[in-house]
């Protein structure tokens, strides 16, 4: 039996689609996509400089989401804003502040870059943009 | 939000800006991809999942 998406699912589809995300656009899965995103930089971003960015943005989704003022009314929220601080609070101490300055300061997630990578993101980011990043050998425990 | 550049006539459906380090980002609206140039060489072309969005953010880097 195929269950029809809450009307909190619908809510949250219908405001990411409009904003243009294309794909895995159910709460859950842009929260999933954060969270695994984090979890890979734990262990050095293996990814190229695009693929993170890529990747990056979903929380900027979630950041949309938690201000649509349509959205505010559902319980799933405030659940939401929760599972959303707990990876943030993983995240940020990855980062480098203020590495680039034309990205708001709100969007910190976007403003700073993590301290460490795998080796294609730190080659590209120094290509790219002269940061220089800690390269991961190995997996860190 | 970050200032575009209009760099040529392409219409109202392909976005181009430049981001800070020279390159520069194209979006078709069209298909959403996305295609970053670094002089005559492509770097990046791809779909991304927030399509416009992360356009703006990689020409405001």
């Amino acid at each position: 039996m195929i269950t029809p998406p809450s009307p909190f699912d619908a809510a949250f589809t219908a405001f990411v689609r409009g904003r243009g995300l294309w794909r895995d656009d159910t709460a859950g899965a842009v929260l999933e996509r954060w969270s695994s995103f984090v979890a890979e930089c734990e262990q050095g971003y293996r990814g190229d400089e695009f693929a993170y960015a890529n990747e990056v943005m979903s929380r900027t989704t979630l950041e949309a989401a938690m201000r649509e003022p349509s959205l505010a009314r559902f319980p799933e929220m405030g659940v939401l804003r929760r599972r959303v601080a707990d990876v943030d609070a993983r995240f940020k101490p990855l980062l480098v502040e203020h590495a680039f300055r034309g990205i708001d300061v709100d969007e910190w997630w976007l403003r700073g870059i993590v301290r460490y990578a795998g080796h294609r993101l730190a080659r590209e980011w120094k290509q790219s943009f002269g940061f220089d990043v800690e390269v991961v050998r190995h997996s860190r425990a | 939000m970050a200032q575009l550049e209009h760099w040529g006539d392409l219409g109202d459906e392909i976005a181009e800006g430049r981001r800070s380090n020279g390159d520069v980002v194209r979006f078709d609206h069209r298909t959403g991809t996305l295609g970053v140039h670094r002089g005559d060489v492509i770097i990046a072309w791809f779909r991304p999942d927030e399509g416009f969005e992360l356009y703006l953010r990689e020409v405001a880097k």
